[in-house]
């Protein structure tokens, strides 16, 4: 509080004086936590003074962090599908034209599209992989999460997907030749794998679906089970390996589905 | 409480922030803690924002003020202060604070068409929910989820309520529905506009920006890396459709400008990481409005639009006054731009109706005399003195202002107390002259027509010093930061933080005329409702229809109309102002020709019939306020006719309009800042949390000023000043 002390008016010396108050701060807060509240009440408190749980994540009125992970990666993922469908839209397109000698109206921009589509969305992905990491949210659910079964890194144990590399089981189901490719990056930390369904670049081409990573029982080592349906056309199927929990892109699955032998 | 015991203050200066203030150390929650003085330079409070009354009472302004429906702190003490009056109705004509203003809802802008020939255009502004100043129980509006909101009010009516001088309304296309805004929804959406095409069509665009105002409502449920790419999608597939559509269509050209504009700021806002930027908006301060606009996509077309360059008229951002230099920091004119057309209320702007000084400043100084609070008119400071370091308690103790050094510039008969108001009309107004007969020596005061405002009048009859403890403990320095070089040498040469200031903050002059005519506007060929218009030619780009001011002056024939016209008037090409005493005539006479030139030459853009059979302003429409009612015979018209309305030169130190400049914005110093432990600034040149020349600002500093002093108010009722 402001203060004066009284002595005599022809004594007073600097000490004397009356000082301002000392004050809390000394500027505006301009940061998210501040003004991304939507409050009820204009007199509440902001964020700022109320004490953050431990562990609530950046933005307490965010949501959880699960909810953001998965309502993120949900779109990115529907993200994904509508570029895989452009891209099947664009193969038929550029297809076409060489049948017809003309090229269609409109097929140069759908293609500098998807490029710059896909660009776009290994942004998205580099951005994603980011902020979750960067999250100690992420890790302490990790944490928890690796002692309920998940697989533990172990540097050059078998079995686990490490950053040292992965050992894989690959168990295929199929009527005809298959190749396959599994191309994971390393990862210091431990994760699930998962699969989203393999798309050919055809539109009219069904996806393989029947794709999972399961522990082998006896080994405790990862396999890749992998169901060829009978009528499936031949052709390249590519998609994503994804951390199943988190959904984090891991790296890429393609197979490659041959033409029966004669 | 004893009144030895209480803590005096000396405010300097007499404008907004000053007696903001004033008004807030002066609450009776105080219990009469502070002794307060306010030492004002001439007869009138005010500062760049006084008005007097002149011949025929009419009113006599600075310049072109209108108050935002946005100016909650403004409002807010406004409103407390005509409560706290109390004038009755039956009396005064402006006795509440409603009776103040008037709303207006249309905002015009004057662009070149596609022909170059001036095309005008209004928009309509509904009126937004509740009043400025009421509290703000509801909702906090500065969420970014109120603001875009509000965005997707604004581009529909942007896009649907926008109409061009003698054309029809657009398409009757109602606004798509506001889609469910779960988060399935909104992934739901983002997926259709991620097809290519969706957004190429009318309906498609519609959903796109409705899509977005829920997108970004629901921001924090999304994460930032899924909303810039998407974002950056639709304003790519956005803009290829507006520049195919904008080749001869003036009326589309104008919608798709400001979507395209509306649009770059919101991917600005995504790819800077605005969002969650710890300075907010002040993150991008460093870059000029358009520059960063560009960077985010904004076309060249849209940039030279009406609609932008309406942006910098308003904020007379044109550094050394020079057309060619338009400036204006990105994240301030951001910020002043969320503000102003998202978090009105009411209506967009809230034009007074009377002189500014009638309505703002005489109720606060009749509320203010009430609570004990004293003036000292007729005292400019000329130095404020720190304390030496042999003074101070050790050579460690942060310094303080030591004395105050006036010049008095006139004495007040009988050493009484000057009274600055007289009433016109029930109404107690500021006269533009002082009233003479209380001053010694006036009369020859009155023939020598002394300027008591002018910078270069240094006319005194005495000097006054206050020394510190004796006759003031804190001071409030309210004066323009164009002033403070003159006042402030001692601080200015001991600390960089100030030189930094007064050199980078910088501040410009100002022109503006009023004229009043015997044409109501629709004879003169303006059809539309009252308007304020900007982005007009050069050099009076700002227009406001004011006949809303004529009843409460007292013309014996009642004006048909009244305008204000403003705008910036460049500095000399070189050097500092210049100290003669004939330079601020000059300048005076630089605007009479200035005003002249345009109502010959530009004015009929807006008014097709002022304009006479050779192509000049018809001079014959103007009232003479010393004449008899009655127009002059057509053939004895002409120019001079001009030398009775009413024209300024704001030259002055004091007048001139403190920038936003790109760069600059770092350089202002808070009102909080406690280098000096018994000085804080206020004004809205100050580091006040909305950093452009405004009333808003200005008392927002006010309210730091008092806060600085006295802890109160508390941070968090300065409304807006914790904003992104």
């Amino acid at each position: 509080m402001t203060t004066r002390k009284r002595r005599p008016a022809t004594k007073r010396t600097a000490i004397e004086r009356v000082r301002r108050p000392s004050l809390d701060r000394r500027g505006p807060i301009r940061d998210a936590t501040n003004y991304l509240r939507d409050s009820d009440s204009w007199t509440e408190k902001a964020p700022r003074d109320n004490p953050r749980q431990e562990g609530a994540g950046e933005h307490s009125s965010v949501g959880s962090f699960d909810d953001v992970v998965t309502q993120g990666v949900k779109l990115g993922y529907k993200v994904i599908e509508q570029y895989i469908t452009q891209g099947q839209r664009v193969a038929e397109q550029i297809s076409r034209p060489f049948q017809k000698g003309v090229p269609e109206a409109g097929t140069a921009d759908v293609v500098h599209g998807m490029v710059r589509l896909y660009k776009d969305m290994a942004d998205v992905w580099g951005n994603a992989l980011d902020l979750m990491v960067r999250n100690p949210v992420f890790w302490s659910w990790l944490g928890s999460s690796a002692q309920n079964g998940v697989m533990h890194p172990q540097n050059g144990v078998p079995g686990t997907l490490n950053g040292s590399g992965a050992a894989f089981s690959v168990e295929i189901a199929s009527p005809r030749p298959t190749e396959v490719m599994l191309n994971v990056e390393p990862s210091p930390q431990p994760y699930t794998p998962f699969v989203h369904a393999l798309h050919a670049p055809e539109r009219n081409v069904p996806p393989l679906t029947s794709i999972a990573f399961q522990k082998s029982p006896k080994s405790n080592m990862p396999v890749l089970l992998l169901k060829i349906p009978l009528k499936q056309p031949s052709g390249l199927y590519t998609g994503v390996v994804v951390d199943r929990e988190t959904n984090q892109p891991r790296g890429t699955l393609t197979v490659r589905v041959l033409p029966a032998k004669r | 409480m004893n009144r030895a015991d209480c803590i005096k203050v000396a405010v300097i200066g007499g404008g907004c922030a000053s007696i903001t203030a004033a008004f807030e150390l002066s609450r009776p929650e105080h219990q009469g803690k502070y002794d307060i003085t306010v030492y004002q330079l001439g007869w009138r409070l005010g500062g760049k924002a006084a008005s007097g009354r002149g011949p025929a009472d009419r009113i006599e302004e600075h310049g072109l003020h209108v108050w935002l429906g946005f100016y909650e702190n403004a409002f807010r003490l406004l409103r407390e202060c005509y409560a706290e009056l109390g004038r009755d109705p039956s009396t005064c004509p402006i006795a509440e604070w409603r009776d103040a203003f008037c709303t207006d809802h249309e905002i015009g802008m004057a662009d070149k068409s596609s022909r170059g020939t001036w095309l005008t255009w209004t928009a309509h502004f509904p009126p937004a929910d509740g009043l400025p100043g009421d509290p703000l129980t509801t909702h906090n509006p500065f969420a970014l989820g109120s603001y875009f909101s509000r965005a997707a009010v604004l581009l529909q009516a942007l896009l649907f309520d926008v109409k061009t001088r003698g054309g029809a309304r657009t398409e009757d296309t109602k606004p798509s529905e506001m889609p469910d805004q779960s988060t399935e929804s909104v992934t739901a959406g983002i997926e259709r506009l991620l097809q290519y095409g969706s957004v190429m069509t009318t309906a498609g665009l519609l959903e796109a920006l409705t899509l977005l105002q829920v997108l970004f409502k629901t921001l924090p449920k999304l994460p930032d890396t899924i909303l810039t790419p998407f974002i950056e999608n639709v304003a790519e597939a956005v803009r290829r459709q507006l520049e195919n559509i904008i080749v001869d269509d003036d009326e589309a050209r104008c919608r798709w400008e400001i979507i395209d504009l509306v649009i770059a700021i919101f991917v600005g806002a995504a790819r800077f990481g605005l969002l969650f930027h710890p300075k907010g908006l002040d993150a991008i301060n460093d870059y000029d409005c358009r520059e960063w606009l560009r960077m985010n996509g904004a076309s060249e077309r849209s940039l030279d639009s009406a609609f932008m360059r309406g942006l910098y008229d308003l904020a007379l951002a044109y550094e050394n006054g020079d057309r060619k230099r338009p400036a204006l920091a990105a994240g301030q004119g951001l910020r002043g731009s969320l503000r102003m057309f998202f978090t009105y209320r009411g209506a967009m702007f809230w034009k007074m109706r009377a002189g500014m000084g009638d309505v703002v400043f005489a109720p606060f100084y009749e509320v203010l005399k009430r609570r004990g609070v004293k003036f000292e008119f007729f005292h400019r400071l000329q130095n404020v003195k720190l304390s030496s370091p042999k003074g101070r308690a050790s050579e460690d103790s942060p310094p303080y202002v030591e004395a105050l050094e006036f010049d008095v510039q006139a004495k007040v008969r009988g050493r009484g107390e000057y009274r600055p108001l007289r009433n016109v009309q029930g109404l107690p107004c500021w006269p533009s002259q002082p009233d003479y007969r209380q001053l010694v020596d006036g009369s020859r005061m009155q023939r020598a027509a002394v300027d008591f405002e002018s910078h270069w009048n240094r006319r005194r009859v005495g000097r006054k010093k206050l020394r510190v403890s004796r006759d003031f403990d804190f001071v409030v320095l309210g004066i323009s930061v164009a002033a403070i070089p003159y006042v402030c040498k001692d601080i200015i040469a001991r600390d960089p933080k100030w030189r930094d200031m007064v050199t980078h903050v910088k501040t410009v002059a100002t022109q503006a005329f009023q004229i009043w005519l015997y044409d109501e506007m629709p004879q003169l060929g303006w059809m539309t409702p009252p308007v304020t218009l900007s982005a007009f030619t050069e050099p009076f780009d700002t227009w406001a229809d004011m006949r809303q001011c004529a009843s409460q002056e007292s013309w014996l024939e009642h004006p048909g109309a009244m305008a204000y016209f403003c705008g910036v008037l460049a500095d000399p090409s070189q050097g500092p102002i210049p100290t003669s005493l004939r330079y601020p005539t000059q300048r005076h006479e630089e605007v009479r020709r200035n005003a002249i030139d345009f109502l010959n030459q530009q004015v009929h853009h807006l008014w097709s019939n002022a304009r006479g059979p050779k192509g000049t302003f018809r001079w014959e429409l103007l009232m003479d306020a010393n004449k008899r009612p009655g127009r002059l015979p057509r053939g004895e018209s002409d120019e001079r006719r001009f030398s009775s309305q009413y024209w300024r030169a704001n030259v002055n130190p004091t007048d001139r309009y403190v920038l936003a400049l790109p760069g600059s914005l770092k350089y202002r110093i808070s009102p909080l800042d406690s280098t000096y432990d018994n000085l804080t600034i206020a004004g809205d040149w100050t580091d006040c949390g909305f950093n452009e020349g405004c009333v808003e600002a200005a008392v927002m500093s006010g309210r730091l000023a008092a806060h600085a002093l006295s802890k109160s108010p508390p941070l968090e009722e300065i409304i807006g000043y914790d904003h992104p």
